[in-house]
């Protein structure tokens, strides 16, 4: 038998007879070996992955189901993003979302200011009731009745028709304003012109300039292929018309082309709605006379200066009071045993020792005119004034000290025997004191 | 979207309006006929990936009242021309208004629709009469305003052929 560590040997020294032996087959096994080497190594996988994977992506870009595969791990991806560090997702949509917000919060703001501007100008007006009742009856806001009552005139809608088969090319509202099928209109409005054409046996290029229904007009302004037509709400000035008849002359100078050749496909037209939008707009009736909104204005706001004054006032004489009760909850002598306001004015009742300090002398800043105080007399055995009690009583000589411990009085120093017979005669009567402690004394004759 | 705008002709009461009642939206009423006459009623129609909203102007059918307003057909990219299966005089009509159509729009898509397919028993038509028609290429659809039988067919088959043209 072959020692062990001879064993390599002998597996190369097979391997150099394999290769002898069936030397090309062998470079096909090498070859297996790397190509199973890299199917079953994770590493050498990715890198193989990742190096036609950009190809692969963008050779599916168009297959739905690639959309759906990605859909949610770059969903879930984003949200983690998100919650970890919102800052470059938000710098990256910022420029997109931002100028939008911008425009919409002004806008609102705008209309905002217009409503509010009407509604405060009108709001003491005679009419304003009936406005009022009407806001109520038609579920509209106020300030929006109001800017519909004094306007002088507003292009609610304008439709860009097709001349001859009356379809709708473009259409554009007001903010608000709700227009039912502007398809079935645009028709009609041409079945209509047609018409009064007919009935009164006009020429072809001739038209109904204006419709006017209780207080909506129509006007319309004719071109060779193109029709614009605005609803207006109110009387608009005669100037306005010019209006409607460049934007004809816009569109069908810039959309030749598209008018020519037009097969039902509105979407070129699209291209025409700043032009339209051009032709919406109002005007609204101004008050000549502004004092009475001034002088409501200014009453108003006297009413709210003098509201806060006085709730500024009331705050403060609360927090006195309230300082007032806390100066005497800390003086010994002095018991607050009910406080409270009544009738606009605060009210205290207490207990108060006689030789406690006079409650007076506590007010601070506190009015002692709105306030009501009833003090009842008692005994307070606190002990400071228990020793203030001794000391009126006993009227103790200066070389004396006195102090308490509980309740027995403690005196040290020195006074003459008779005051300290007569202190230890008395002091137990005093309230407060059950026992006098004279051992500390030293007795002098006088 | 695709707009196109269609009418429908036909002679008095052979039920142009309310063959199509129940099929399109619509936001006037029947009085417009007697006034205007003509009502306007909205079609939308999927053919093929395409969405098409056709504008049917349905024309108030012609009498010793009222004549037919050529100016309401102008502009039309097809037509409905409808006959009532029940009186043989409306599809001599029907064939007289498509003569008019054709002068007035020119070549353009229609169908021929022959109304009261409910009521065949009382049809008094021919058996060659509507041969003429379908030997001169015509599409012709036996329609149902009570069952609504061809008329959804009717605006698929003219929303297609007009797209095609």
């Amino acid at each position: 038998m072959m020692p062990r560590d001879a064993r390599p040997d002998a597996d190369q020294a097979l391997d150099e007879l394999r290769r002898i032996l069936v030397g090309p087959e062998l470079d096909v096994a090498q070859r297996v070996e790397q190509v199973e080497h890299r199917i079953d190594d994770p590493r050498t996988r990715s890198e193989d992955v990742s190096q036609v994977l950009p190809q692969a992506l963008l050779a599916r870009k168009d297959d739905p189901a690639l959309a759906h595969a990605m859909e949610k791990p770059v969903a879930a991806a984003i949200g983690k993003t998100v919650r970890r560090d919102p800052k470059p997702l938000v710098e990256a949509i910022f420029p997109v979302i931002g100028p939008a917000i911008r425009r919409s919060i002004a806008h609102a703001m705008r209309q905002m200011v217009e409503q509010f501007n009407a509604a405060l100008e009108n709001s003491l007006s005679p009419k304003s009731l009936l406005w009022r009742l009407e806001a109520r009856r038609t579920g509209r806001s106020f300030a929006e009745v109001v800017l519909l009552k004094t306007l002088v005139y507003r292009v609610e809608q304008v439709f860009l028709i097709r001349r001859e088969s009356g379809i709708l090319l473009r259409h554009v509202t007001a903010p608000d304003v709700e227009a039912r099928d502007a398809n079935l209109v645009s028709a009609m409005l041409t079945a209509i012109q047609d018409f009064v054409r007919d009935s009164f046996s006009a020429g072809p290029e001739d038209a109904v300039e204006t419709l006017q229904v209780g207080e909506f007009a129509v006007w319309v302004a004719q071109g060779r292929q193109a029709v614009v037509a605005a609803v207006i709400r109110g009387s608009p000035p005669a100037e306005l018309r010019k209006g409607r008849q460049e934007a004809v002359d816009t569109v069908e100078r810039d959309m030749a082309t598209e008018l020519g050749d037009f097969d039902g496909d509105t979407a070129p037209f699209e291209a025409c709605e700043p032009a339209l939008e051009a032709c919406l707009g109002q005007a609204t009736a101004r008050k000549k006379s502004s004092l009475l909104p001034a002088l409501v204005f200014a009453l108003a706001l006297a009413g709210v200066l003098w509201m806060g004054y006085g709730f500024l006032e009331g705050l403060v004489a609360q927090r006195r009071w309230e300082a007032y009760l806390e100066r005497i909850e800390e003086e010994p002598g002095l018991v607050v045993t009910a406080s409270g306001k009544r009738d606009g004015r605060f009210f205290l009742r207490g207990l108060r020792d006689p030789l406690a300090r006079d409650p007076a002398d506590l007010l601070g800043d506190l009015d002692a005119g709105t306030i009501a105080v009833n003090w009842e007399l008692y005994v307070a055995l606190d002990p400071a004034l228990v020793l203030k009690r001794v000391v009126q009583a006993m009227e103790p000589p200066s070389t004396a000290r006195l102090r308490l411990d509980g309740t027995v009085l403690i005196v040290t120093g020195e006074a003459p025997a008779a005051w300290s017979r007569r202190l230890e005669r008395d002091g137990p009567l005093l309230p407060g004191v059950t026992r006098v402690d004279t051992s500390g004394l030293a007795e002098v004759e006088r | 979207m695709i707009q196109k705008k269609i009418c429908m002709l036909g002679a008095f009461a052979v039920g142009k309006t309310s063959l199509v009642q129940r099929f399109v939206s619509s936001i006037f009423d029947e009085r417009y006929h007697t006034t205007v006459g003509v009502k306007i009623d909205r079609k939308d129609v999927r053919v093929g990936d395409r969405d098409v909203s056709l504008m049917l102007w349905d024309i108030h059918g012609e009498d010793e009242f009222q004549k037919l307003r050529l100016s309401y057909l102008r502009g039309s990219s097809g037509y409905l021309v409808v006959a009532d299966g029940t009186r043989r005089t409306t599809l001599d009509r029907a064939y007289a208004l498509q003569g008019v159509a054709e002068r007035t729009v020119g070549k353009a898509p229609f169908v021929l629709l022959v109304n009261k397919a409910d009521l065949k028993g009382d049809w008094n038509l021919e058996p060659g009469d509507l041969d003429e028609a379908r030997s001169r290429g015509w599409k012709v659809l036996e329609t149902s305003a009570k069952t609504g039988d061809h008329v959804e067919e009717a605006f698929l088959h003219l929303a297609s052929r007009m797209l095609e043209g």
